[in-house]
């Protein structure tokens, strides 16, 4: 049952696109905002509906609204999402979302910054790595101070999230650039036995033939619950602490 | 009482002019000027609220402070880092014959402006002209409905990035950069991509320059005030703009630029100091707006040392609605908007059919 495209899916769209990612609840409040503000019909367990509308009409211009996880907390997020064909010019032109804002050595350490993370075991680099690579790069070269606050305009424009001088990417950066990131990195790049989806922060099967990866969050929902974990793939035993599975803060903003 | 005054563009960012309790307590320097207080018109722009009409006028402007008027009419402006008046209020006030010669000097400078942009635009590719009918059917006729739609997909895309900034997109840039070798297919591209900003995004792409070809969106649907933060995020930048644009338009539309230092100077915004929210407020005033067509700079001839004026930007002139500025004003001064009648005129001019449109006042 394909909706009909009106102004509440433009009004959800152009938030979407104002905010970069927005959590699910905030995409339920939302959807409901839309709806009542232009008298369309509204029901809660219609949001994918609704979004299928709008992507319906996104998809020529290889636009998506798209769901993914937070490696951190596990819950889901919605944002805006480019195929590759725009994704792989990064390189090169001047067309993709990043580029206005960021000078070409920036982006050129932003990729690097992305070389280290999908490198590294624990889906993080720290700062001393990412300093160290600004001395490495081919365009024109970015002092310490520049760097550091590189790294915080693209933490406040939402491409990474930091924790105690840790650089991961951010929740709204994995959806939007995965077929960028499974193109560039495809050897590389850590995929969820779980979820099927790339992963950054996640445990490993520690068995030398297996290897195996899952998110955090996933191996949380997984094993929740079983005395004994073991790896769904080559049945070792799961090594690994397993973590809680996280409530999503109650947010009640009406 | 409250209102909500709106910049309609797609990145939805509104000033708010929410009411504020609480008072400052700073003695009063300067007296509300003479205009006859006439019956409040409480017209409600939030949502279904009912204005209660008090003695007591409270409205705040993001990023700036706030208007308080008290009941001995006179008026108090306190912001978060101060604690004096200001006569800025004062200054929406002039005389009739003051209106007549700043609007004479308007439809000259509007004359102007048609032809030339400001020095810092560069000029449209000369080496583009616009293909005829027939050529743009010849060039159709060559290529496959998926390139079309593939180009026209970029041509979206490479809008939405350039728009993200304001800054106004140049159709020689379009051509360079994106439409490229389609290029003799461009007015068919550029209509189906007019149509694509309006089904899907309900964004209304404008040629503002249509001798140097330059292009904005706007939005088509009107900022209203959602239940959580995601829904209207604030800018005080914004707030600063619409001081800036309401004293231009209060003004007849054109202002010296130390009019414009003063008023801000008065609300503690120092163009010559570096500012806690703006930072450089001369660059962000003179450049940035300038540069997002919100504001015209222009140099006043014969003047040492130079002086210049500003106007309303193209941008301006599309998304900002006069009629809300000058309900705001009437709010401020407890005024019927229509006492100002010049303004009120330009403000509901029917031939202003560039304005956005905003749907039923709420």
């Amino acid at each position: 049952m394909a909706q009909q495209m009106g102004d509440g899916h433009r009004r959800f769209l152009q938030t979407m696109m104002a905010n970069g990612v927005v959590d699910e609840q905030g995409a339920r409040s939302l959807h409901q905002h839309c709806c009542e503000t232009h008298n369309t019909q509204y029901a809660r367990d219609k949001l994918d509906d609704f979004i299928a509308a709008i992507n319906s009409k996104l998809q020529p211009m290889f636009m998506q609204i798209r769901k993914g996880m937070s490696e951190d907390n596990g819950q889901q997020y919605y944002a805006l999402f480019y195929t590759d064909t725009v994704q792989v010019n990064m390189a090169e032109t001047d067309v993709t979302r990043m580029s206005s804002d960021y000078a070409d050595n920036e982006l050129e350490l932003f990729r690097k910054t992305m070389d280290l993370i999908v490198g590294s075991e624990s889906g993080k680099a720290s700062s001393t790595d990412i300093l160290n690579s600004a001395d490495t790069l081919t365009t024109k070269k970015l002092k310490k101070s520049e760097t550091e606050h590189l790294l915080n305009r693209l933490v406040h424009g939402q491409w990474l999230s930091e924790k105690r001088g840790e650089y991961t990417l951010s929740t709204r950066c994995i959806i939007e650039m995965e077929p960028y990131i499974r193109t560039m990195y495809q050897d590389q790049v850590k995929v969820c036995q779980i979820c099927h989806n790339i992963a950054f922060q996640c445990q490993i099967c520690e068995n030398p033939v297996c290897g195996i990866k899952i998110h955090n969050p996933c191996v949380a929902r997984y094993f929740k619950g079983r005395s004994e974990p073991r790896c769904p793939a080559c049945d070792d035993f799961w090594p690994h602490e397993i973590p809680e599975i996280r409530r999503p803060k109650s947010q009640s903003r009406k | 009482m409250s209102v909500t005054v709106q910049i309609n563009h797609h990145n939805r960012e509104e000033i708010h002019v929410p009411r504020i309790t609480g008072t400052r307590g700073p003695p009063p320097l300067l007296q509300e000027s003479k205009s006859p207080t006439l019956q409040n018109k409480t017209k409600e722009a939030g949502a279904g609220k009912t204005a209660s009409s008090t003695g007591d006028l409270n409205i705040s402007v993001a990023g700036i402070g706030r208007f308080k008027k008290q009941a001995t009419g006179e008026f108090v402006f306190g912001a978060e880092w101060m604690n004096t008046v200001s006569e800025s209020v004062v200054l929406l006030h002039f005389s009739e014959a003051e209106r007549v010669a700043m609007t004479q000097r308007k439809r000259l400078s509007t004359a102007r402006q048609q032809g030339t942009l400001g020095t810092q635009e560069e000029d449209d590719d000369p080496t583009f002209t616009q293909p005829s009918t027939s050529q743009v059917q010849k060039g159709l006729e060559k290529l496959t409905p998926a390139q079309v739609d593939q180009k026209t997909a970029e041509v979206v895309q490479y809008f939405l990035v350039k728009d993200q900034k304001k800054l106004p997109i140049r159709r020689a840039d379009i051509v360079k950069h994106v439409v490229k070798e389609y290029r003799n297919i461009y007015p068919e591209i550029m209509k189906r991509v007019t149509r694509t900003f309006d089904q899907v995004f309900g964004l209304k792409l404008v040629e503002i320059d249509t001798k140097n070809h330059v292009y904005i969106l706007i939005n088509k649907l009107e900022t209203v005030e959602g239940p959580s933060s995601i829904t209207s995020p604030t800018n005080p930048k914004m707030g600063l703009l619409f001081v800036i644009l309401s004293v231009i338009f209060m003004k007849g539309g054109v202002v010296r630029e130390t009019l414009i230092w003063n008023t801000l100077k008065k609300l503690r915004v120092d163009p010559g100091e570096k500012h806690e929210d703006f930072g450089d407020v001369k660059k962000l005033v003179t450049d940035e707006f300038v540069r997002q067509r919100y504001l015209e700079f222009v140099r006043i001839p014969h003047t040492e040392p130079v002086e210049h004026e500003f106007h309303w930007g193209q941008r301006a002139d599309v998304e900002v609605s006069k009629a809300k500025i000058l309900e705001f004003m009437g709010q401020l001064h407890e005024q019927d908007p229509q006492s100002w009648s010049q303004q009120y005129r330009e403000a509901h001019s029917t031939t202003d059919s560039s304005q956005a449109s905003t749907s039923s006042q709420r």
